[in-house]
């Protein structure tokens, strides 16, 4: 980092939608995540291995007849969940204007999906199948761009793609935009769909559990898979009940797909996102952490909070609800502590029973209701990418 | 929003080795793979175009500069990015079932700037962003509000390559590096400034590039050395429109 300057204070998240495998809408979410059930059930796509998934059950709508290039199941996705926040970006539209709000999406997987499909079809027959193109659907911005069409956000639009840190990513970088005063409004978040190279590849790397992941477990032996998103409406100034108040992002400067072992880069991004915050980590209420379920990942992020937190702040896993929701997880996670401050609730971070004696933070096993103020959330991905973001009660 | 002082640049292009190479039309048609020496060669073995071509335009313009590489930001853009590793992961999946996990860590779209920060030891803010034909100007705005909020100097990477023969669409490999500091220096070749949407300034194409998304980043680098002030477009005729303004020292 170099010579820190000040950023934007708290934005106001006037709004928020999420699909997972817990569900569709806010009310079967927080049943699932409250009554500590799982959405992780054997994968549904065809493997050979045994592996768990968080699949969205829901069908998800399908695209109007004249955005049809555009149709696959992360745009429908994207659209499943854009319908929960609308109403939402269309009083923040008519506030600001078209072009005063930008739409920072994130992904990991962007259309790949549709691709294996249409490459299996191309073995047996030579083409493609008549619909695929490859700027609507596999393309990362394709679900953006019909998002942008779709809701008539006329401001800045990309994509984040930095593996599983991606979707936190997407608030630092709304930060940014709404400081410099290119936007007064921003729709971030994330979106991923299951698909066959993120299965394969994550067997590959011997990570894949063939249980129902269990983070922060001494049982743990690696990670599931999910897929859906979130969206989040964020706004310079506006009535919410939670407010991003900080967000860091930093780089490990060790290995492509293994963090570092002591945390290093992990501990620098919630440091800097407390010093943004303006906040000390005793003021912390808990944690929505990474915890993926693989052993050095869990190992590697319980170091790095203990570091900067302690071991007092209760820390939560919520991937034993949703499954790793890869470029999706860190949006999804902001909506589940967004949810915690709503309802000052901790969930239990499933799965986590009997707690890995290593791990020396307190993982929070009993869902709790208590006052709390404030949550961090963490994010890490492939290539060192570290990201944390802190959401805040409004009073 | 503040300028953008560019302290540097670079590109590569299939049978392209550099911007001095593209300006006196030496093409050596054979030069496939760009070459890079910041990353150990086993960790290149498995990496693809598009990641060499970020890590040499990166070598070639830090090479002689006095940046302190170690917390420099990176913002590293592509719209396909891994294309072709992407499609070996899945023929792979398809004939054995069995991917190679060396290949799969590399086919994230943050590969590039993963090893770039390993090889500069930098532990600042790296990003990766991909806007379809809006790329350029995206990782433009996104490179120049870090500089306003806590960087110093932006390494800017642009990069594109070319598509896997099965989707029969060709266009040449392309990577272009913007070297960005937050002050004017003595060194300031060119300032950007007022990047914005003006639908009426007339995009430049270049026909050898045509095809590849991130091709309006070798016009921009055109622009640069023909020292052309004023509106710089930074995407096509049928896109939204986005420019940068373009300035250069007495």
């Amino acid at each position: 980092m170099g010579d820190l300057l000040p950023t934007s204070g708290p934005l106001a998240i006037t709004g928020w939608s999420a699909v997972n495998a817990l569900g569709t809408s806010r009310a079967a979410i927080s049943e699932s995540l409250y009554g500590g059930a799982s959405g992780l059930r054997s994968c549904p796509l065809e493997l050979p291995f045994t592996t768990f998934c968080g699949t969205v059950g829901d069908e998800m709508p399908p695209l109007p007849s004249k955005y049809q290039d555009y149709e696959c199941r992360q745009a429908r996705l994207a659209l499943g969940i854009y319908q929960g926040v609308s109403s939402a970006v269309d009083t923040a539209l008519k506030k600001w204007g078209n072009a005063r709000v930008a739409l920072i999406l994130a992904t990991s997987t962007g259309g790949i999906a549709e691709t294996e499909t249409a490459l299996q079809v191309h073995r047996r027959k030579g083409h493609f199948p008549a619909h695929f193109q490859m700027e609507r659907q596999h393309n990362f911005y394709a679900h953006c761009r019909f998002l942008k069409m779709t809701s008539g956000i006329g401001g800045p639009s990309f994509v984040i793609s930095t593996a599983c840190s991606s979707s936190t990513k997407v608030f630092a970088s709304a930060r940014r935009m709404i400081a410099a005063d290119v936007v007064d409004a921003v729709l971030v978040g994330g979106i991923d769909s299951l698909c066959l190279t993120t299965l394969h590849g994550f067997h590959s790397l011997g990570i894949l559990s063939d249980q129902r992941c269990k983070p922060f477990s001494g049982e743990r032996k690696g990670l599931s898979i999910g897929e859906g998103g979130a969206l989040l409406l964020l706004e310079r100034e506006g009535e919410s009940a939670v407010s991003l108040l900080g967000c860091a992002e930093t780089s490990d400067a060790h290995h492509m797909s293994s963090p570092h072992p002591e945390g290093l880069g992990a501990i620098l991004a919630m440091k800097q996102a407390l010093e943004e915050s303006g906040l000390s980590p005793q003021e912390i209420g808990h944690i929505n952490a990474h915890g993926t379920g693989t052993l050095h990942n869990d190992a590697s992020e319980a170091r790095a909070v203990a570091e900067v937190f302690g071991r007092h702040v209760p820390v939560v896993s919520t991937k034993g609800y949703t499954g790793h929701m890869l470029g999706a997880a860190g949006a999804t996670e902001a909506v589940f502590a967004c949810m915690a401050l709503e309802d000052q609730r901790i969930p239990k971070s499933l799965g986590a029973d009997p707690v890995d004696e290593a791990i020396e933070m307190q993982v929070n096993q009993k869902q709790q209701e208590r006052v709390l103020k404030t949550v961090a959330s963490n994010s890490f991905g492939f290539g060192g990418s570290n990201a944390c973001a802190v959401f805040g009660a409004n009073s | 929003m503040k300028p953008a002082y560019l302290l540097g640049s670079a590109m590569w292009s299939t049978g392209i080795a550099s911007q001095a190479k593209w300006r006196a039309d030496d093409f050596d048609a054979a030069m496939q793979t760009p070459t890079c020496s910041s990353v150990k060669t086993r960790h290149l073995r498995y990496t693809s175009v598009v990641t060499r071509m970020a890590l040499n335009v990166f070598e070639q313009v830090t090479t002689d500069k006095d940046v302190n590489l170690g917390t420099l930001g990176v913002v590293f853009a592509s719209s396909f990015g891994e294309i072709q590793i992407a499609v070996k992961l899945l023929d792979s999946i398809d004939t054995d079932g069995a991917p190679s996990p060396a290949s799969f860590m590399n086919s994230v779209h943050n590969t590039a700037p993963g090893h770039l920060s390993i090889a500069c030891r930098n532990h600042g803010i790296s990003t990766a962003i991909a806007a379809g034909s809006q790329t350029v100007s995206s990782a433009l705005l996104e490179a120049m509000l870090l500089l306003q909020e806590s960087c110093s100097t932006v390494a800017l990477v642009l990069a594109d390559e070319e598509f896997p023969e099965v989707f029969n669409d060709s266009f040449p490999s392309l990577a272009v590096c913007l070297l960005l500091q937050a002050k004017a220096s003595s060194q300031s070749l060119c300032t950007l400034d007022g990047i914005r949407i003006a639908k009426e300034v007339v995009p430049v194409s270049l026909p050898h590039f045509a095809g590849n998304p991130i091709a309006p980043a070798a016009s921009l680098l055109q622009a640069i050395a023909s020292k052309k002030p004023g509106p710089h477009r930074l995407d096509l005729e049928q896109d939204e429109g986005w420019c940068v303004s373009l300035s250069f020292p007495e």
